[in-house]
């Protein structure tokens, strides 16, 4: 194209020129940039963790395991298939034999790692521990220490960012395993995330070998981080493999490639509605920003074609703002968005509370996403280009307005789209996402192409309004192609959080709406779990409880079984409901279950007094709610420990089956003797007030639950009263996002609308109209443009968001009630519809009334002089 | 035929006009509210002719001018532009013509503000595709011929009323364009500036331009080699006007 240099020279000078509307156009197009390059490089960035691998490398070359009985053992690349023969008693290989087997030069250290129950001043706690020299340099790009310092001495540990709590804090000494080995913590770190991470890394020499479990080379239980001189080759690991080590070698792995990869980011039909949403909304957004740059500029346009400029030339200088505008705010948009990535990464991990893998900026959808900017920019520019090139020189050149060309909009073809559009929403009411937002798309397309007619439609309303209203609406309508886009950029806004804010209601009236909203007790109970509290916690517990509660009501004592030395017993009772393997709420008693407990317990679990059951319970047997699973009167279960060695066994009880009233609260219930001649002792795990006995009122529950809160941070406290919807979360989120775009997006449409009716506005005040007239037209302007989207947006917004709410619970989702049991929520349960009243009054009523007393505030009182015109 | 030759060495007349106007109409508007601007004129401009048109307000002045350079099209009539009719020609087409045969100065804001002095004598130019370097030399060159060698740097707003004009002469006399269309280039200008702005004009004529200019002030018809009068769209007379007395 001849003549683009020097386009793009006027559009850069241009830039310059006008710096406000060329920062609004560059904020516009950049933002959504730069927050979806910070988004897509935060979430896609940093590289997968390697799963394969059971212990990061660091700095070490190798990571060893081995007994003298493994000798001849083989293995793949990441030993996760190993030939050993488990069970059977192990000779592990002490530092200075392996230090011999491996090259000249090798140094090792010790590694452990481990399942391990350890007591903290609120409870007990499970998780990972790892015995390692943190201050050897092979530790080194495993951890950051964010606080404190790194343990030196057997018997201190630094504890996971992640699980860093006023219990496992600096300062804090824990007890860990059966031993109870102290360790005082001295430090917080985060840690890489490759295998199980820790919640604590601890001195070598802290724990003995046992806490650790079995030798073990799949979990890399008990071995050695080796510093060789020269990489460890496949070659050395079938030597070490003959000896009876297992190797993980970072050369051998580093020679292996990399996993295949997996897919990174959303599929292209699951982005392309979102991005085509996100990009008609810029591109509305943008547009009449280009075409006041085009108004401002029509002279210089005219001037142009007098030289000689053909309508191509003119598009091209026009266009040229686009791609200049569209390059210069993705490329800088692009750059800030991953660069906030890079530097939020610290932050992001102190949030995660672990390391996160390497960031590798993902180029190709970066890239696209700037593309897609570029795209914007080109496709709000259209729009005014295309006029400049229709725009006849003579008369501009004289002064003279054009005649308004604009054409109603296709208002048929916007008939069919909003049908189609509907009908599609309507139909895909209930599936995926992406099909509602595509229906959606299509239902907005077709919106943008009837405004137009809309905008006539409300000019004629407002014939019998007063003057402002009457100017401000006949003159959106005289400049259609300038209001259309300006209310199809805040009516498509106003869809959308129209659409989320229906759904969000929605679920939150489909009560209960989340598994951790299902009742977990009888309707009224107060109940207190703490399965992982000390007796002594629970005294003080009971204490604080007994305070609020009045005298005589009497507190229902949950226990559960554990080993003689205390450790939890999982006691798996076998049950015909149907098994879910997925849990995504518990308030987390591993009981399984089975409670141990006396009369009060029987009655709350069945829900009445049943003297049968009460005789069965003193005769020794266990109480079974689900008469099925009674085999010859027995009922046989099997008790794992839920922490430390040792494997599961069985258990078999004589039993009587007796049904609760309801669906009951437990699976069994036997007497604490029955545990004590069975050889297992029991613990508090759960204190109940049966609303059978007392209806705690909600005051009183939140009394106890503060004090609670302050004795441990490990118990529940919950009473099982229905509660109201909490809907202000919806107003405050959706309500901010809707004052921003409505109100940002009706202010540069009414400052355009302003500045194109200058002419009109000089003569009013010319004729002796008051200053405050101006005033009340621009109010009238932005009146006309906040009002007409956002009421067309709410009903469009409407079908969309019903269609989303129609999509209920499509997999079954389980949930562990604080006795034990697992409960599964229906699926498909009936949808239910509500609208958010209180945003569509922000939309429809707050907001328009805002933008217009912002259009009058801040618009100048006082006329400029008429500018001399040229004939 | 992007050959850089300045307007001094332009070919010399060879008896065909530069511009030449046939019963040219021109009404706007249609039914009871139509307008007529033009009523029938004829009007050759030769080159190295300098023809001023004169008349009262809303005689058709502007419009004659519009016409003659392919801005704005005839009702009925016919004009020729060094040989070319214009009324088949498409609006691509005219506005290649406005590149290559005919420049236009209005009264004033005639150059785009947001580029230098020769980045705007450069702009039909580089519109017609001609390389930037070589779109500046050839508008240096113009400017010079017009006295504003030192100026080419310069944005607009920087330079007085009379330089500005000056420019915009150069940039409509830029690539060998034979017809120059002045609409009161002086009216935004003080009797000095004016003055200049006419002379500019007259040695652009001696150098083989052909000038069409519309002016209010009887004093710059003396320049002329022929005064066109306007009135109501019809001329009313045509006189050679003493050129050689009002030097
Ligand atoms: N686009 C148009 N629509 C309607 N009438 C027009 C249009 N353009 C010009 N006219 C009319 O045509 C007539 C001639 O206009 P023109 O601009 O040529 O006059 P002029 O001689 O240049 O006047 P002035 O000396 O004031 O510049 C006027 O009556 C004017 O009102
Ligand atoms: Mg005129």
């Amino acid at each position: 194209m001849s003549g683009l240099r020097a386009s793009l020279r006027i559009s850069r000078r241009n830039a310059r020129r006008s710096k406000r509307r060329s920062a609004l156009i560059l904020v516009m197009i950049g933002l959504p940039v730069a927050l979806a390059a910070f988004v897509l490089t935060a979430v896609l960035g940093p590289g997968p963790v390697p799963d394969r691998q059971r212990y990061p490398f660091g700095q070490a070359d190798a990571l060893v395991i081995g007994a003298h009985e493994w000798a001849n053992l083989s293995q793949d690349a990441w030993a996760e298939e190993v030939s050993w023969e488990p069970g059977r008693k192990h000779t592990p290989f002490t530092g200075a034999e392996i230090t011999t087997v491996l090259a000249p030069g090798s140094r090792v250290i010790p590694v452990a790692q481990g399942n391990v129950r350890y007591l903290t001043p609120e409870g007990y706690g499970i998780g990972q521990i790892r015995q390692v020299d943190l201050r050897d340099p092979m530790s080194r790009g495993t951890f950051r220490l964010t606080d404190g310092r790194l343990p030196a001495a057997p018997g201190e540990a630094v504890v996971s960012a992640a699980m860093l709590r006023p219990d496992m804090a600096p300062g804090v000494t824990l007890f860990a395993g059966e031993a109870r080995r102290p360790l005082r913590v001295v430090g917080v770190a985060l840690f890489d995330l490759t295998g199980t991470p820790p919640d604590l890394t601890v001195f070598p020499g802290s724990l003995p070998d046992t806490a650790f479990g079995p030798m073990n080379p799949l979990l890399m239980s008990r071995g050695w981080l080796v510093d060789s001189p020269r990489p460890v080759t496949w070659a050395d690991v079938r030597r070490l493999n003959a000896r009876g080590l297992a190797v993980v070698s970072r050369a051998v792995l580093d020679g292996a490639g990399p996993d295949e990869p997996s897919p990174r980011g959303p599929s292209l039909p699951q982005s392309a509605p979102w991005v085509a949403i996100m990009l008609l909304e810029v591109v509305l957004l943008a547009g009449p920003a280009f075409a006041m740059g085009r108004l401002r500029r029509s002279r210089e346009f005219a001037l142009v074609a007098v030289q000689g400029g053909s309508p191509a030339h003119l598009r091209t200088i026009a266009l040229a703002d686009g791609l200049l505008f569209g390059v210069a705010a993705s490329v800088v948009g692009a750059a800030l968005g991953v660069g906030a990535a890079w530097l939020a990464r610290p932050a992001l991990e102190r949030r995660a509370g672990y390391l996160l893998p390497a960031l590798t900026v993902p180029w190709a959808v970066v890239a696209t996403t700037a593309a897609l900017g570029v795209v914007a920019g080109l496709l709000a520019a259209l729009a005014p280009a295309v006029a400049a090139s229709r725009a006849d020189p003579v008369a501009v050149l004289s002064g003279r307005r054009e005649r308004g060309r604009e054409r109603a909009g296709r208002p048929l073809l916007g008939i069919v789209l909003v049908v189609a559009g509907t009908a599609a929403t309507i139909v895909s009411g209930g599936h995926e996402l992406g099909w509602i937002a595509t229906s959606a798309l299509v239902t907005q397309l077709g919106l943008v192409a009837l405004t137009p007619a809309l905008v006539a439609a409300v000019a004629r309303l407002a014939a019998r309004l007063p003057l402002p209203l009457r100017f401000a609406a006949r003159d959106a309508v005289r400049n259609r192609g300038r209001t259309a886009p300006a209310v199809a950029a805040v009516m498509t806004a106003v869809v959308a959080l129209t659409a989320v804010g229906v759904t969000w209601q929605s679920r939150l009236a489909q009560k209960p709406a989340y598994a951790q909203d299902y009742p977990k007790a009888p309707a009224g109970a107060l109940w207190i779990a703490g399965p992982d509290l000390t007796p002594g916690l629970w005294d003080r517990v009971r204490s604080a409880v007994r305070e609020e509660l009045p005298g005589g009501v009497p507190l229902v004592e949950v226990r559960t079984l554990t080993s003689r030395s205390g450790v939890p017993m999982y006691a798996s009772v076998p049950d015909t409901a149907p098994n879910v393997s997925r849990v995504e709420w518990s308030d987390a008693s591993q009981s399984g279950g089975l409670l141990v407990g006396t009369d009060d317990l029987l009655r709350y679990v069945l829900r009445r007094d049943d003297p049968r059951a009460v005789a069965a319970l003193h005769e020794g047997k266990a109480v079974v709610l689900n008469p099925a699973v009674i085999r010859d009167g027995q009922l046989r279960i099997d008790l794992t420990p839920v922490a430390g060695p040792g494997d599961s066994v069985p258990l078999t009880l004589p039993a009587a089956g007796v049904r609760a009233n309801g669906e009951g609260w437990a699976r069994a219930v036997v007497a604490p003797e029955v545990a004590a001649k069975n050889g297992y002792a029991t613990v508090t795990t759960m204190l109940v007030v049966d609303p059978a006995d007392f209806r705690t009122p909600r005051a009183t529950a939140e009394r106890i639950t503060a004090k609670v809160e302050r004795i441990t941070g490990k118990a529940t406290v919950r009473l099982e009263v229905p509660e109201a919807p909490d809907d202000t979360i919806i107003l405050i989120v959706l309500g901010i996002a809707a004052a921003v775009l409505v109100l940002g997006m009706t202010f540069v449409a009414t400052m355009l609308a302003a500045a194109e009716a200058r002419p009109d506005l000089e003569t009013m005040s010319a004729v002796g109209a008051a200053p405050r007239v101006k005033r009340a037209v621009v109010a009238g302007q932005a009146l006309v443009i906040a009002l007409l989207a956002s009421v067309t947006g709410v009903l469009a917004g409407l079908a969309p968001g019903i269609a989303a709410a129609r999509q209920g619970v499509s997999h079954p989702v389980a949930f562990l009630r604080p006795d034990g049991v697992t409960t599964i929520v229906p699926v498909g349960a009936a949808p239910a519809f509500a609208i958010p009243w209180a945003l569509v009054g922000l939309l429809v009523v707050v907001l328009p009334l805002l933008a217009a007393l912002g259009g009058a505030v801040f618009t100048r009182s006082r006329l400029p002089l008429p500018r001399r015109r040229v004939t | 035929m992007t050959e850089n030759r300045s307007p001094d060495r332009l070919p010399a007349p060879d008896g065909e006009p530069v511009v030449r106007m046939t019963g040219v109409v021109r009404v706007h508007g249609e039914g009871t509210g139509a307008v007529h601007a033009l009523r029938g004129v004829s009007l050759d401009v030769a080159a190295g002719e300098l023809v001023a048109v004169m008349g009262p307000s809303g005689s058709g002045k502007s419009t004659l001018l519009n016409i003659a350079g392919g801005l704005d099209r005839p009702t009925e009539g016919s004009v020729a532009l060094e040989g070319r009719e214009l009324r088949d020609l498409a609006p691509k087409q005219l506005a290649e013509l406005r590149r290559r045969s005919a420049g236009y100065v209005f009264q004033d804001l005639n150059l785009v503000p947001s580029l230098t002095v020769a980045e705007n004598v450069a702009l039909p130019r580089e519109l017609d595709g001609v390389r930037t370097a070589k779109a500046r030399r050839e508008a240096l060159a113009v400017l010079e011929e017009v006295g504003l060698a030192d100026l080419g740097d310069r944005f607009p707003d920087d330079l007085s009323g009379g330089q500005r004009q000056r420019a915009a002469i150069a940039r409509a006399l830029v690539g060998e364009r034979r017809l120059l269309l002045a609409d009161e280039p002086t009216g935004a200008l003080d009797t000095r500036a004016g003055d200049e702005i006419i002379q500019v004009l007259r040695q652009r004529a001696d150098a083989g331009a052909a000038v069409l200019l519309v002016t209010h002030e009887p004093r710059y018809a003396a320049w002329a080699d022929r005064v066109v009068f306007l009135k109501d769209g019809q001329i009313v007379d045509s006189a050679a006007a003493g050129m050689e007395t009002a030097r």
